[in-house]
């Protein structure tokens, strides 16, 4: 109880200031770190601070230099020297873990809200480099980031799905990715945060119609009747296996084709495709009552469905409409709008 | 490539991640925990040893058990890289083992002693330590553990071989971590890193060894505890001989100029001036009681006004490197004087350590070897050392009066009895025949065979009987010297007893009545009669006579013990005193020789400063690989009259060669375009690696065309 209160006694007094620190600090990084879709990192954008255990070394090693002052033994004080002196060793292999690693990133990613989406980074080392963390440096400090580690970085071209959580709808700006590590022997941690100049389109969390409210539907029999149409339509397509793809770092397990590992064939993941069509026009003003948001999850729903099942579809939004079409590019250019909504 | 990335929910940070360890790391834990606590195996007792044999014993035996649980459950792939949970014994279990263990240790504190038993308590937790390895946070602290668990062992060894020995497996600790967080490297590669990174590590290491003051002991430690080696500061007949057969090292000596002679080496520990007619010792020690006003500083100031010295003659500066010897004695020539503030001096010249000699300890010492000894005696000191003891022996006491009666002259006695000890038929020997009782009498007109502290005895009994103050003084004599490091090493075999007596206006004088008996003793050392005596009664395998002999023996022994010798004085020895030294000694080369010590100076920063930026690179110098080879191509061809112009585009003087030398286009064409790709695009590594190769190829097949058509085989 008391302990509670003095937090929030703390915080009520330091919050104005963290918030002014934390201002000054992302202004500083902004200007040092500019954001561009390619970079590489050295000394000028590095961060480098010994960890936890970096500190209790050292406390350590102080220790060891008291017991060997008390007991007048040059041998335990060369060794705490020794090991002062390869705490500095380490600081500049952590360093150089890092440095001189390149990036490039030139896609932008899209997803639905409440899924996992993968930035596609791609990342050249001229040498091996072990151990290093990629992540999104989150706003909310309560959420914890997904980290793809890299526990060992080949020579040459990597490229690493960074795993990005969407809970906003729109279209903004990807935060900075944090790439750190505390190779070596765990005393420094090394990082630095990228802004690799790339939108994130979420498009709205995909909603199944659920309605069994018969006065809704009486409301829009228009409607039901293309949904019902769609709703056949998918009823019909099976998942046909279409291509094997090779694995991109990130691709979730379960899709893997774990029988052509097995043989030796290589990492390959299995990708599916609907074989239907039917004519589908999707209206936001003529879907069942509800908000905004789900109105537009609805249709984000529909819209990845007959996707996934390879079918066209129109759609009519309040300020903007799409003619009937099908493929990749129209369902894009379909949810970008939802998103963007 | 995929199984290198693994996805975690948490962030990197966090040390609390569930930590599971796979089999190459769990393995190197055990094999580093043993090893750790293998250097403190002589101090541990062995059922600590027995119990921390046993928790590994157990950790094996249990990851044995998952394994093979883990092959009957699963032989999927994870089933191969099946990391090993350490979790075999229960929480409470632990608790209970950690309570119980405790409460034991400080049972046994009493007769462990503190240090030891905090070393226990140390090694203890450090096998515990083992069983709850759940978190990262465990994995350093177990390492940490594990480093100080080694680092104590040098508390009690400091040798060159043990020191290095424990310095690699301090490192070798650091592998558990390195193998944490690459675990894919292998072995080989993970050894390497770790080596280089020591070895970076030594250069500064070594600077602030060098410079960082040495500081005094902030508090008392608890003392290490051992049985005392060496000299007694009790001598009974036959003591000396016994201690005479130990081939241990007692000190090491280096001299600054010149190594006096063998028989100047009169190394005094200490002065016996007690005789109860058995033993001798030093006067009030029976009584328990401690006269503080026979203790001096012992640097030369004070020496004069309280030690009573007129200081004669020449002075010598050495270095003396003591061995433990769990006593206070210091060794060294007369009349010693010492700078340093933790040496004292007794009224009788004898130079202590303030504390005992736990560990190799290195003292300098400026000796005045032609110093007046206590030109005057005090009433006091005069009737210590003519006290006698008169019941045990009698006939000595009666032919001590017949001498007086002989000689009114002092010197003339002395001169007299030592010639009866060389043509009395008495026989210098490391196996005295017995005598009763302790009895000098029986040895004197009896036995008449005995080792040095017989004659140095019954000299003094014959000398305080006949008026003259005299007293046994007990210490080495002599020393071997080292060839290659030009040192002296004395050992315990070298243990001597003399005596000195005090004449007027000569003082304190050494009489080393075994010099009479036996010369050879004095002058060069143990004759080769004593050495066979030596070889048969000590019965260690590697006898000096048997090995001794051996040339080659000889040889890697002195190599060895040199090597030794220089990492005791170097670095065990390396006391305040010699760094006040150096510092005083750089500042002289700045003082006196500036531009050379100004000048060495910025060479230095230069030098470091390059190394530095050259690290700090940024890994450009890849690229200009083909940039230099380029630039060895124009040198080349600049030597047969082919130059480019610095007008000249590269791609020009290209076609230049073309024209001129057409069968050498083909080759720096090639060269040509490399360069222009890594000067105007961006490479891949990959690239870049292939236009290298390519480059130098074409370099070569340039050089070799153009050699030819110099030696006119070719057009």
């Amino acid at each position: 109880m008391l302990k509670h209160t003095q937090k929030s006694l703390w915080s009520r007094l330091f919050r104005p200031i963290q918030v002014v620190v934390a201002q000054r600090v992302q202004a500083w990084i902004t200007r040092r770190m500019p954001q561009a879709a390619h970079q590489s990192i050295n000394y000028k954008n590095i961060f480098i601070m010994p960890t936890r255990f970096g500190a209790s070394f050292l406390f350590f090693t102080l220790l060891l230099f008291l017991l060997g002052t008390n007991y007048q033994n040059n041998v335990i004080i060369l060794l705490s020297y020794l090991l002062v002196s390869f705490f500095i060793v380490v600081l500049h292999h952590s360093f150089f873990n890092l440095s001189g690693l390149r990036f490039r990133a030139e896609q932008s990613i899209q997803g639905f809200v409440a899924s996992q989406v993968y930035f596609p980074l791609q990342v050249s080392s001229d040498k091996k480099r072990f151990n290093i963390g990629f992540s999104f440096v989150l706003a909310e400090k309560s959420q914890s980031p997904d980290v793809v580690t890299m526990a060992q970085l080949p020579i040459g071209h990597t490229c690493i799905q960074v795993p990005y959580r969407l809970v906003r709808r729109g279209q903004y700006s990807l935060p900075r990715v944090l790439i750190a590590s505390e190779y070596g022997f765990g005393l420094f941690k090394t990082w630095t945060s990228l802004d690799f100049a790339q939108q994130v389109t979420a498009f709205p969390k995909p909603m199944s119609y659920c309605w069994a409210d018969a006065s809704n539907k009486a409301a829009s029999q228009q409607t039901t009747s293309s949904i019902e149409s769609y709703h056949s339509s998918g009823q019909a397509g099976q998942d046909e296996f279409y291509q094997l793809q090779s694995y991109q770092t990130g691709e979730p397990l379960s899709r893997v084709a774990w029988k052509h590992v097995a043989r030796g064939q290589g990492w390959l993941t299995k990708h599916y495709q609907q074989a239907l069509s039917a004519k589908l026009h999707f209206d936001f003003s003529s879907l069942p009552q509800g908000s905004t948001e789900q109105r537009l999850s609805w249709l984000s729903f529909a819209i990845k469905d007959s996707a996934d099942k390879q079918l066209g579809f129109s759609l009519t939004l309040p300020n903007q409409s799409f003619s009937y079409d099908n493929g990749r590019e129209h369902t894009l250019k379909c949810l970008t709008a939802l998103a963007k909504f | 490539m995929s199984k290198q990335a693994t996805t975690s929910r948490k962030g990197l940070s966090s040390d609390s991640t569930a930590l599971t360890l796979p089999r190459k790391l769990f393995f190197a834990l055990l094999l580093l925990q043993l090893f750790n606590v293998l250097t403190l195996v002589q101090q541990l007792h062995p059922f600590y040893l027995v119990f921390a044999l046993a928790a590994l014993v157990l950790q094996w035996l249990g990851y044995l058990k998952t394994r093979n649980h883990s092959k009957r459950a699963q032989a999927s792939l994870q089933a191969l890289t099946q990391a090993h949970s350490t979790k075999i014994l229960p929480s409470w279990l632990i608790l209970i083992l950690a309570i119980s263990g405790s409460v034991v240790i400080a049972a046994a504190g009493k007769s462990l002693g503190l240090l030891a038993s905090m070393i226990h308590l140390l090694c203890f937790a450090y096998s515990l330590k083992l069983f709850e390895i759940s978190q990262r946070k465990d994995l350093y602290q177990l390492v940490v553990l594990g480093v100080f668990v080694a680092t104590t062992s040098l508390i009690f060894i400091q040798s060159i071989y043990f020191s290095l020995l424990v310095l690699a497996l301090v490192f070798a600790n650091f592998y558990l971590l390195l193998n944490f967080f690459s675990p894919q490297r292998r072995l080989a590669s993970e050894l390497k890193l770790l080596a280089k990174l020591s070895i970076y590590s030594l250069p500064f290491a070594i600077i602030l060894f060098v410079v960082f003051p040495k500081l005094t002991p902030f508090w008392q430690v608890p003392n290490v505890k051992s049985a005392k080696v060496g000299l007694s500061d009790r001598v009974k007949i036959g003591d000396i001989a016994q201690l005479a057969l130990s081939n241990e090292l007692a000190f090491r000596v280096s001299f600054e100029n010149e190594t006096p002679s063998h028989a100047q080496l009169y190394w005094r520990a200490m002065v016996l001036d007690d005789f109860d007619g058995v033993s001798w010792q030093q006067a009030g020690q029976r009584a328990g009681q401690h006269h503080y006003n026979r203790y001096y500083g012992a640097n030369k100031e004070n020496a004069k006004p309280s030690a009573n010295v007129s200081l004669i003659g020449d002075a010598i500066d050495y270095q003396v490197i003591v061995e433990p010897s769990f006593q206070s004695w210091l060794f060294a020539l007369d009349f010693a004087t010492t700078q340093q503030g933790n040496i004292g001096q007794r009224d009788d010249f004898a130079l202590f350590y303030r504390g005992i000699i736990s560990q190799t300890t290195s003292y300098q010492v400026t000796s005045f070897l032609e110093a007046i000894l206590a030109p005057s005696l005090s009433q006091q000191s005069r009737a210590t050392n003519l006290q006698l003891v008169t019941e045990n022996n009698p006939r000595l006491l009666a032919k001590a009066k017949r001498l007086r009666q002989r000689f009114q002259n002092d010197s003339e006695l002395i001169q007299q009895v030592l010639t009866d000890f060389n043509q009395g038929r008495y026989f210098y020997t490391l196996q005295p025949p017995p005598v009763e009782n302790n009895s000098l009498d029986q040895f004197y007109f009896d036995t008449r065979a005995g080792f040095c502290e017989h004659y140095a005895s019954s000299f003094t009994y014959l000398m305080r009987a006949a008026g003259i103050p005299a007293r046994l003084v007990v210490g080495y004599l002599g020393g071997e010297l080292n060839p290659r490091a030009n040192y002296l090493s004395v050992y315990q075999r070298n243990a001597h007893a003399w005596a000195e007596v005090w004449l007027p206006n000569r003082g304190w004088q050494r009489v080393d009545p075994t010099a009479a008996v036996d010369p050879e003793r004095v002058e060069r050392g143990f004759s080769n009669n004593l050495l066979q005596e030596h070889a048969n009664l000590s019965d260690s395998f590697f006898s000096m006579q048997g090995l001794g002999s051996m040339w080659w023996y000889q040889q890697v022994r002195s190599q060895i013990d040199a090597l030794d010798y220089q990492w005791t004085r170097w670095v065990i020895g390396y006391t305040g005193q010699q760094q006040l030294q150096l510092w005083a000694k750089l500042r002289a080369v700045f003082t006196q020789r500036q531009s050379l010590g100004y000048g060495l100076f910025f060479l230095l920063t230069c030098a470091l400063l390059l190394v530095y930026f050259n690290l700090m690179q940024d890994k450009r110098h890849h690229q200009d690989k083909i940039i230099v080879i380029y630039l060895k191509t124009l040198a080349l061809l600049a030597k047969y009259s082919l130059a480019k112009e610095t007008a000249m585009t590269a791609q020009q003087f290209a076609q230049k060669v073309n024209r001129q030398r057409p069968e050498l286009s083909a080759s720096f064409q090639a060269i040509t375009d490399s360069f222009a790709a890594v000067s105007y695009q961006g490479l891949t590594n990959q690239q870049y690696a292939q236009h290298l190769k390519a480059a130098n190829r074409h370099y070569w097949r340039l050089r070799w065309r153009l050699g030819l058509t110099r030696l006119g085989i070719k057009n």
